[in-house]
């Protein structure tokens, strides 16, 4: 099933390159799990807030699951693509101090593994968040028709 | 969006207590230097740290590095290359125990410091593991 192709094709383990194929095959992923019915998103919304994203403000979630029509998919998936660009552009300021740390250029050590620790964090959140979602799907799947 | 409470406001605090450091350092290091670049006896430096709003809180900066205007000894050493006509030569103001209670003050700083970075890591790390 497409679908299924697509979220197992989100891989966090296959580097930065692919963080905006992770993007859009999320984007696309959510976007064909909620069909447009208001029930489903607010179902989905409610499961994943269930799932509880920590770390991340809830607030914005709770927002944007309590949203009323066809908003609701959208600003899940935005909120989603905003935190996956997050955490590249955190691996990448990782990357920046590690590449400085190594030619001499920086002297600041605990820059440098407070920012490659705090990569690290936002990389686990990202695959807790895809976990949650992937079992969200399973969970609506398993509803009888 | 701040992953590790209070990461950026510590982190400048390190970097703060970390340029104390140095500039403890290099007035040890020149405790015994009777030419500057301005030819005169080295003076001792001082750091002032003053708090700077962050996007998280108040963080730390160094306000600015001054020199200590007191006037070291001068002691009396006609054959020395940088002494005056009188035979005084004008020693820096580094006293060695005032260096090395700012190096241990600062140095116990930077630790307590570090055990809060250690200790908010820790935090969020759990925090994953709700959803686990």
């Amino acid at each position: 099933m497409s679908l299924l192709g697509s979220i197992s094709s989100i891989n966090p383990l296959g580097g930065l390159n692919k963080t905006s194929d992770m993007a859009s095959a999320l984007q696309e992923g959510v976007g064909a799990m909620i069909p447009g019915g208001l029930g489903k998103t607010q179902e989905l919304a409610g499961l994943t807030q269930a799932g509880a994203l920590d770390g991340v403000s809830t607030g914005a979630l709770a927002g944007a699951g309590s949203v009323q029509g066809s908003d609701s998919s959208s600003a899940f998936v935005n909120f989603l693509d905003n935190a996956v660009q997050e955490v590249n552009g955190k691996m990448n300021a990782a990357d920046v101090q590690e590449a400085k740390m190594m030619t001499g250029d920086s002297s600041n050590l605990h820059q440098t593994v407070i920012s490659m620790q705090e990569a690290n964090i936002a990389l686990s959140l990202m695959v807790n968040v895809r976990n949650k979602l992937v079992e969200s799907y399973q969970e609506l799947m398993r509803m009888q028709v | 969006m701040d992953m590790i409470p209070g990461i950026d406001v510590t982190a400048s605090a390190l970097n703060a207590e970390k340029i104390r450091m140095d500039v403890v350092a290099q007035n040890i290091a020149n405790a015994n230097t009777t030419r500057d670049t301005d030819g005169h006896a080295y003076q001792r430096k001082m750091v002032s740290f003053e708090s700077v709003l962050d996007a998280t809180g108040k963080g730390v900066q160094v306000g600015r590095i001054s020199s200590d205007t007191t006037p070291g000894e001068t002691i009396y050493q006609p054959g020395h290359p940088d002494a005056d006509k009188n035979g005084m030569v004008q020693m820096p103001n580094v006293h060695l125990s005032t260096e090395m209670v700012d190096l241990m003050s600062s140095s116990r700083a930077y630790e307590a410091n570090l055990s809060v970075a250690r200790n908010a890591k820790q935090m969020a790390t759990k925090a994953l593991s709700i959803g686990k």
